[in-house]
């Protein structure tokens, strides 16, 4: 193995003349100079081979290169470092290409294009044979930096290749009493490398890189298809901590009955859990598969797969889109139509809030919808300008916030197409039934009082001169609206939730002549379309919510076309 | 009296400058009054008064023998017409939902759906617009809509009409077919009360109010005509 990495190296350093535009020979004047890192995971490993040489930082520290934003503090920190080292992957390979742009391409290296034999859609290094290639190349290019010091990064490498030797002999003694077949799956490609050198199977991974996913329906479906029977484990990785994709995976696995288990790690440290380095995290990761492999467990749910899959997600979906869709035939007509907007974009304001000071999300999301409406209400009245401007103020206002506390949180791992895209599929049996319960409440209320809110926004002055408490009606349409579409938002996301509110009442608007056959098309309409929706979403392999948008969406152009105007 | 007026005064948030000031007036049961006035004279807010809308500042107002903006109920036995612009037209109703509203608002609400038809049917067929009970809204002229909305004011069955300019925009015929109805309903005892800023055809009513945030004049449609102040206010309007 020691004769493959020293041929391995004395080829690649050919190779990096080519990948450094400019070998700027300054060096920090205080003290070591400082090479800049993505993950905290690279920043141990090159602390290690480049001890006494360089000091290492890593620049994303807790925060998910999936939500990394370039602030100008950020920037000035990555322009200052005398050189950046990013790995090459996934959504890290995005951080690595920001640097480069912001560092104009000066020493800057992708260590990917000197690693040969390594798969680069997979967590390589999780495993110390992979580790120690990402060690030799972060060596190539420090020797290509610092060739006066190429002694040191030599000695240094070598007492980390005796380190990861250790490490991986005691592996293999860890994981040789395991029960076998040691059958395992994840979110992410975190563990696939380190099984195929430990003799483990991963049977299933819901997402086949490190990029930006969608969860949909389908993948969801052939992920529990893959695991279930298999007597596997999912080991969930730390770095999807609260992302949509672990809670598809959670809400699944335990309505299926297959256990959890977890964290494990690839990327990030946690000094506080007693992992302050790769090897912590190695040894961290091998007790988890350890104890996970001691007890396998069998899916004991007595739903076929499909059903307890889909099931969930498709009665939450049905209630939200219908009860959304009937208050929003109201809205709509009171030209509210962009209304859900505002609230969305708010609600996100909310959540990301609600994130940082660790307030329940549902009411952190809902009373920032409710400040949305009220302060909409409130300008419009007190401007006297459109009500369409105040909103578009308002929510661009609100996103804005949202992003601004987002970038100033630090560690956070809220991602917003996390957000935007909620996956149906993640819906627990609790969550499903209580929003089932509240669209009931919803459409009740609404049949209850059709006469006085179809009055209202048909009729403001009449309704006011015939005795309709209209500031009643006003307020309380506004503060249902706001519900409803907050607790959609937080169900099937915010484009469906928004989609919702709009797209069925508009077609209903066009098919319908009655105010009667009008609140039956706009919930027939949403009923019909959450059907066909999950239906082509399986079929078709995409994210439920967006495909039943496009579901709406079409029918919409339909009967747009083929009826003559209202 | 169907309608008492006692110096009243409303001013709106923030103005200085009051919409009426001290006004005295009184509408009589079986009366058909033009209210009229130059834009800003205060004929809305005059109306919102008497629906109990606005607080006035001073003075009172009396409506079938109660305060509207405390006895809410006395509002079902006035039918408000607002300009027909005020209506969502988008908004999917037939002539039909639109006159039902008035129908199920009324004092007399019919207690089966048979009486129900009937009532439209009725409110239909005096404005002349019975063929057009199953049209929607949006496909109606601006003449036929004034006309729907009167409609909606008859089903309701009310004791005083309230008629916010129901003669902008409306063709003749309309406005002939809106004219007769409302005689019709002055001569069943009602208080027909209508506002216009422009000049339109007198010989119907019995009554001019003239305002300008004061009543300027009052009597006679040829003697409030022949006002001076009346005739320099119209035409200022008119330059």
């Amino acid at each position: 193995m020691r004769g493959l990495s020293a041929l391995s190296l004395i080829a690649v350093v050919a190779f990096v003349p080519l990948l450094v535009p400019v070998a700027d020979s300054d060096v920090g004047s205080k003290g070591l100079p400082t090479v800049l890192v993505t993950t905290e995971v690279l920043a141990d490993l090159a602390a290690k081979v480049g001890r006494g040489v360089v000091r290492v930082e890593s620049v994303l520290g807790r925060t998910s290169p999936e939500t990394f934003t370039l602030t100008p503090g950020t920037a000035m920190k990555v322009a200052d470092a005398d050189a950046f080292l990013y790995v090459g992957y996934g959504s890290e390979d995005k951080v690595g290409r920001l640097a480069a742009d912001v560092r104009r391409g000066v020493r800057t290296f992708r260590l990917l294009d000197v690693i040969e034999g390594v798969n680069p859609n997979e967590a390589f290094w999780a495993s110390p044979k992979g580790a120690l290639k990402l060690a030799e190349a972060i060596g190539l290019v420090l020797v290509q930096l610092y060739p006066e010091r190429s002694d040191v990064i030599a000695r240094n490498l070598e007492a980390l290749r005796r380190e990861l030797s250790g490490l991986d002999a005691w592996i293999r003694s860890e994981l040789e009493s395991t029960r076998r077949p040691l059958r395992v799956a994840t979110i992410r490609p975190s563990l696939n490398a380190f099984a195929r050198e430990y003799g483990l199977e991963v049977v299933a991974r819901l997402a086949d890189h490190f990029g930006t996913y969608e969860p949909n329906a389908a993948s969801t479906l052939h992920f529990f298809e893959r695991v279930s029977g298999t007597g596997a484990v999912i080991l969930m990785e730390a770095e999807e901590e609260g992302s949509t994709l672990a809670e598809v995976v959670s809400a699944n696995a335990r309505r299926i009955g297959i256990r959890l288990a977890g964290p494990i790690y690839y990327e990030r440290l946690d000094p506080e859990g007693g992992i302050s380095s790769y090897e912590d995290m190695v040894r961290w990761n091998v007790r988890v598969i350890a104890s996970a492999a001691a007890e396998p467990t069998e899916p004991r749910t007595g739903l076929p797969l499909i059903a307890a899959v889909l099931l969930p997600g498709f009665v939450a979906l049905l209630a939200v889109s219908v009860s959304t869709s009937l208050v929003g035939s109201f809205a709509v007509m009171r030209g509210w139509a962009i209304f859900g907007d505002a609230l969305s974009h708010g609600a996100i304001a909310g959540l990301v809030a609600a994130y940082l000071v660790g307030f329940d999300f549902y009411l952190g999301a809902l009373a920032a919808g409710l400040v949305v409406a009220l302060s909409v209400s409130y300008l419009e009245r007190r401007t006297g300008l459109r009500g369409d401007l105040v909103i578009a103020v308002t929510f661009t206002s609100m996103l804005a916030l949202a992003v601004v506390m987002l970038s100033k949180s630090g560690g956070a791992t809220l991602k917003l197409e996390d957000v935007l895209f909620a996956d149906v599929t993640a819906s627990t049996e609790e969550g499903v039934l209580g929003t089932a319960v509240f669209s009931l409440g919803v459409v009740a209320f609404l049949l209850a009082f059709r006469r006085p809110l179809l009055a209202y926004v048909t009729d403001p002055y009449w309704s006011e001169a015939a005795g309709i408490r209209t500031a009643l009606v006003h307020y309380a349409l506004l503060t249902l609206l706001s519900v409803t579409v907050i607790t959609a938002f937080m169900t099937v996301g915010a484009i469906p939730a928004v989609a919702s509110m709009i797209i069925p009442p508009a077609t209903a608007l066009l098919l319908s002549s009655s105010p009667r056959s009008y609140l039956i098309a706009s919930a027939l309409i949403p009923a019909l379309s959450a059907a066909a929706g999950v239906a082509a979403s399986v079929l078709f392999d995409t994210n439920v919510g967006s495909t039943v948008v496009l579901v709406y969406a079409v029918t919409f152009v339909a009967v747009a076309l083929t009826r003559r105007r209202p | 009296m169907a309608v008492k007026v006692f110096g009243l005064t409303v001013f709106y948030n923030g103005n200085s400058r009051p919409a009426l000031e001290d006004v005295t007036v009184e509408f009589r049961k079986g009366e058909m009054v033009l209210l009229m006035g130059p834009n800003g004279a205060g004929k809305s807010t005059l109306i919102r008064a008497i629906l109990g809308l606005v607080r006035p500042a001073a003075g009172r107002v009396e409506v079938l023998g109660t305060d509207p903006a405390r006895d809410r109920s006395v509002r079902r036995r006035i039918a408000y017409v607002p300009q027909a612009r005020s209506l969502n037209v988008q908004a999917p109703l037939r002539v039909r939902d639109l006159v039902e509203m008035g129908a199920l608002l009324s004092p007399k609400r019919p207690d089966h759906d048979g009486e129900l038809a009937r009532r439209i049917e009725t409110a239909l067929e005096s404005v002349g617009l019975l063929d057009k009970i199953n049209a929607r809204i949006a496909h109606l002229s601006g003449g036929q809509l004034a006309r729907a909305l009167l409609a909606r004011a008859l089903a309701q069955d009310p004791e005083i009409y309230l008629l916010d300019e129901p003669f902008e925009s409306i063709d003749a015929a309309s406005e002939a077919a809106v004219l007769r109805a409302l005689r019709s309903e002055r001569e069943r005892g009602k208080l027909v009360l209508v506002t216009e800023h422009h000049i339109t055809d007198f010989s119907e009513f019995d009554r001019i109010v003239f305002l300008n945030r004061r009543v300027i004049a009052s009597g006679r449609p040829d003697e409030v005509l022949s006002n001076r102040s009346v005739t320099d206010l119209l035409l200022a309007g008119h330059r």
